[in-house]
């Protein structure tokens, strides 16, 4: 039992580790209370600074109120990215001249070098930091820098250099998708189409090479920019997406030929309907109900009788608003008074009980 | 060497083995749940919710929420689901055949009318009555499910039924989502590109003694009770500890029942939440995984570490005996469900690590802890201890147990720091110094417990009295 000699040195390391752990929770605790405190003393000369800026017609307005405190922490690194912090907040709470003003001020402090040094940073998540600060202040200068980082091999750096480019060209700014190697999360195609939610593109080019991409992502990003711009002269190129093995393509080219649809579209998404997954099919028949037309309700009533329920109503649902006979057509149907048809149509004629 | 001592001998390196391997874990888990949260808090910085919040490309997500006599507090939590940020939205109320009046005063609230959806079963449940939509276009987003009783886990599956969204979101009707929730819910769904992700958990927080006004957290206050201080504590160290470890390592077994997201395609296709087990949503957790290790899908189970879902935690030992006992009996029902996978290469790292440590260090710890104080009260009366090494031993396992619920405080001091009261750290931290003394002997009671009543086949929930988050509002029972 001589091992047991050992437990009181594990217990004295034990013990100093617990202190160690005390010591840092100390520590942390008064340096974040230190950094609140820090930030409340900051926040009133910036916020003086940013008023002036916002509220006054020129950049002038801002610098008269620059206090001679203010100006004497802009030595500070920590003080210099609060301030960057603080614009970048009230930049985006503000459209119009005044952001025009709080890029000029960002400028004239060279709070913009400060970014730019970030791009330089060992740390991956400083650097998508950097970016993220020149995009939203618009510093175009800096555009080659950040074109090079959007096909970065960290995620969060090309995420954040492909935002930029956005925020710098709006449209123009996409033509990182001609060259991007990585795959696009759903999530980063979220955030570039909120981006561009207020662009308007003169001509859509390249958007038809972007959807003959070996890269799916960037297939289902264009599909989506052309349905998010009604873009019509990419017809050919969505109905060719139908043939994609990847259904994501597959679902968003449906969702574009449903807003855009032209004669032969109906016949387009039936053609290979039986070998699809039942996603597909249900997006077929929803499109369906809105795009079809007569021609297409024999096609319907037997997708009836198809054995997944969720079909079922979207087809029951198709029918009522294209069948000349509306809801009528149910009492038509022999298996009418059969569970689930029963329920299902009873459901689409009567949305509401008394 | 006799046949005794031999035996004692085989008992006590047993026990140090098992220590020891206990401690590994912990160690193991403290460096991969920083390295995790380290990631986590980098990356996340940069979304902007207020953009995310009204945005019309993000999915649709249901919230399921099951309420069985919920009266007292039910109009305030529906109102704080309806007000969460997020776009395609639809909250789904199942009445689990209340007793008291929860539906009428849904009805009454939100002017609801009878509807007529089709549900297609694509799980079996009891029989659903009727569904209420609201006339007020402001309630659009709700749905209120009225069915006979059957459990909660019949409840939610009647909501994977009728979810129109693909994303589906279990939540306890009596907790309180914070604003961004749902969005940073719905992030590791998108954000991966070569797995799919199955479900991700979030973090609950204690909302014992927390101000709350018009179903939104107000004020963050640390308990009064040292009961739910420890069992802040004790979260933490799961949570942010424990959870964040097994996510980075993508061997998460268990996303809590009060509030989880989940693919709903896969949850249909592996037939919903078990109704026949008090343990549902580890259950559920642990078929969705197994399902997709049989089907050799590439998937991934994540966790984030914000503090979105705040609850009421038991305030006395009564109740808290009451649910820890259903933990248990949870564990050991799925346990003994999904056995096949025990040490089973077929099933990787689930197989081989995660359903181990569940089945070592989650559900048999409690025994070993118990049988080792028995045989210690038997050597203690042979006079066989040496009394000088059980000090020794003892000041070992209690020093390490404080060191890493210390270490799980300073972890919460690095990253939210969500207590900011004076001397409120302060007070975590004696929490967990007398954790060990006053509260963890009696949750391995109530595991030993809920263990016996397994065997028995006990399988009733267990009365949760609670004290209620608005203190004016009298105490409701679950």
């Amino acid at each position: 039992m001589k091992e047991f000699y050992l437990f009181p040195i594990i217990i004295y390391t034990l013990l100093i580790l617990l202190f160690l752990v005390a010591v840092l929770i100390l520590y942390f605790t008064i340096r974040r209370e230190e950094s609140d405190h820090n930030k409340i003393a900051w926040q009133h000369c910036v916020r003086v600074v940013i008023v002036g800026v916002v509220f006054s017609e020129e950049v002038e307005g801002g610098c008269e109120a620059m206090t001679y405190d203010f100006e004497r922490r802009l030595d500070k690194k920590g003080y210099r990215n609060y301030m960057i912090d603080e614009l970048i907040k009230t930049k985006k709470a503000f459209s119009g001249s005044s952001t025009t003003s709080l890029k000029l001020l960002y400028e004239r402090l060279n709070l913009d070098v400060d970014s730019f040094r970030k791009l330089h940073h060992s740390k991956w998540h400083i650097r998508a930091k950097g970016i993220q600060e020149l995009g939203i202040m618009e510093q175009t200068k800096y555009r080659k820098e950040i074109f090079w980082l959007a096909n970065d091999k960290y995620e969060l750096v090309r995420n954040e250099a492909q935002c930029a480019m956005v925020s710098f060209f709006g449209w123009s700014g996409l033509s990182f998708l001609s060259a991007i190697e990585h795959q696009m999360s759903q999530w980063h195609q979220v955030q570039l189409l909120d981006k561009l939610s207020n662009v308007k593109p003169d001509a859509f080019d390249d958007i038809g090479e972007w959807m003959a991409s070996s890269n799916d992502s960037v297939k289902v990003f264009a599909i989506k920019l052309a349905t998010l711009y009604k873009c019509h002269e990419v017809y050919q190129d969505v109905v060719k997406c139908l043939q994609s093995t990847n259904s994501q393509v597959k679902i968003n080219a449906l969702e574009y030929l449903r807003l855009m649809p032209r004669e032969d579209t109906s016949d387009q998404m039936i053609n290979n309907y039986y070998a699809e997954s039942t996603g597909y099919k249900l997006a077929v028949i929803t499109a369906l109900k809105d795009i079809g037309s007569e021609k297409e309700i024999s096609f319907l009533v037997k997708e009836l009788d198809d054995w997944d329920d969720d079909i079922k109503v979207a087809a029951a649902n198709a029918v009522s608003v294209l069948h000349p006979l509306g809801n009528d057509f149910f009492e038509t149907y022999p298996f009418a008074k059969i569970k689930p048809w029963r329920e299902i149509f009873f459901q689409i004629t009567n949305k509401k009980v008394a | 060497m006799n046949w005794q001592a031999l035996f004692f001998e085989f008992f006590l390196y047993g026990i140090l083995i098992y220590s020891f391997l206990v401690v590994l874990f912990y160690l193991f888990m403290g460096v991969f749940s920083t390295i995790e949260i380290r990631k986590y808090l980098r990356t996340n910085s940069f979304a902007d919710w207020n953009v995310l919040a009204a945005s019309e490309h993000l999915p649709g997500m249901s919230i399921l929420a099951p309420a069985y006599n919920e009266s007292a507090n039910i109009i305030e939590n529906v109102r704080s689901m309806l007000s969460v940020n997020y776009n395609k939205l639809e909250v789904i109320i199942i009445n689990d055949g209340s007793k008291d009046d929860s539906l009428e005063k849904l009805i009454n609230e939100y002017d609801l009318y009878k509807t007529t959806i089709f549900i297609n079963e694509q799980i079996r449940t009891k029989k659903v009555r009727s569904v209420y939509k609201s006339n007020n276009p402001i309630y659009s987003k709700l749905i209120v499910v009225d069915k006979v009783n059957g459990g909660k886990a019949d409840a939610l599956n009647v909501g994977i039924n009728l979810a129109q969204y693909g994303y589906v979101v279990s939540l306890d009707v009596d907790c309180i989502l914070e604003q961004d929730a749902l969005l940073k819910m719905i992030k590791p769904f998108l954000e991966e590109t070569k797995v799919r992700v199955i479900a991700s958990g979030g973090v609950i927080r204690i909302a014992n003694n927390c101000k709350i006004e018009n179903g939104r957290l107000i004020q963050i206050n640390l308990p009064k009770k040292l009961l739910e201080r420890i069992q802040i504590v004790e979260y933490i160290r799961a949570f942010l500890l424990g959870r964040m470890a097994w996510s980075r390592l993508n061997g998460l077994l268990l996303i809590s029942g009060a509030f989880g997201a989940f693919d709903k395609e896969i949850v249909i296709k592996c037939g919903g939440y078990n109704y026949k087990t008090v343990g549902e949503d580890i259950e559920l957790i642990v078929r969705m995984r197994r399902y997709m290790e049989e089907h050799k899908l590439p998937y991934k189970v994540t966790f984030i570490p914000d503090p979105l879902c705040w609850t009421e935690v038991p305030s006395n030992y009564k109740v808290l005996g009451r649910q820890r006992n259903r933990w248990t009996r949870g564990t050991v029902e799925t346990m003994r469900t999904h056995k096949v996978m025990f040490f089973n290469p077929r099933y990787r790292l689930l197989g081989m690590v995660s359903y181990p440590y569940w089945f070592f260090f989650e559900f048999l710890a409690p025994i070993i802890e118990f049988i080792g104080l028995i045989f210690f009260f038997v050597l203690a009366w042979l006079g066989l201890v040496q009394w000088g090494y059980f000090f020794i031993l003892l000041a070992c396992i209690l020093s390490f147990g404080f060191l890493y619920s210390a270490f799980a405080v300073l972890m919460e001091v690095l990253t939210y720091n969500q207590y900011k009261g004076k001397n409120d750290i302060l007070k975590l931290f004696i929490a967990a110094f007398l954790e060990p003394i006053v509260f963890h002997p009696f949750v391995v009671w109530s595991a030993i417990k809920g263990n016996l009543d397994y065997l028995r086949r006990k399988n009733n929930w267990g009365e949760m009295t609670r004290q209620g988050l608005n203190p004016v509002q009298p105490a409701v029972a679950e």
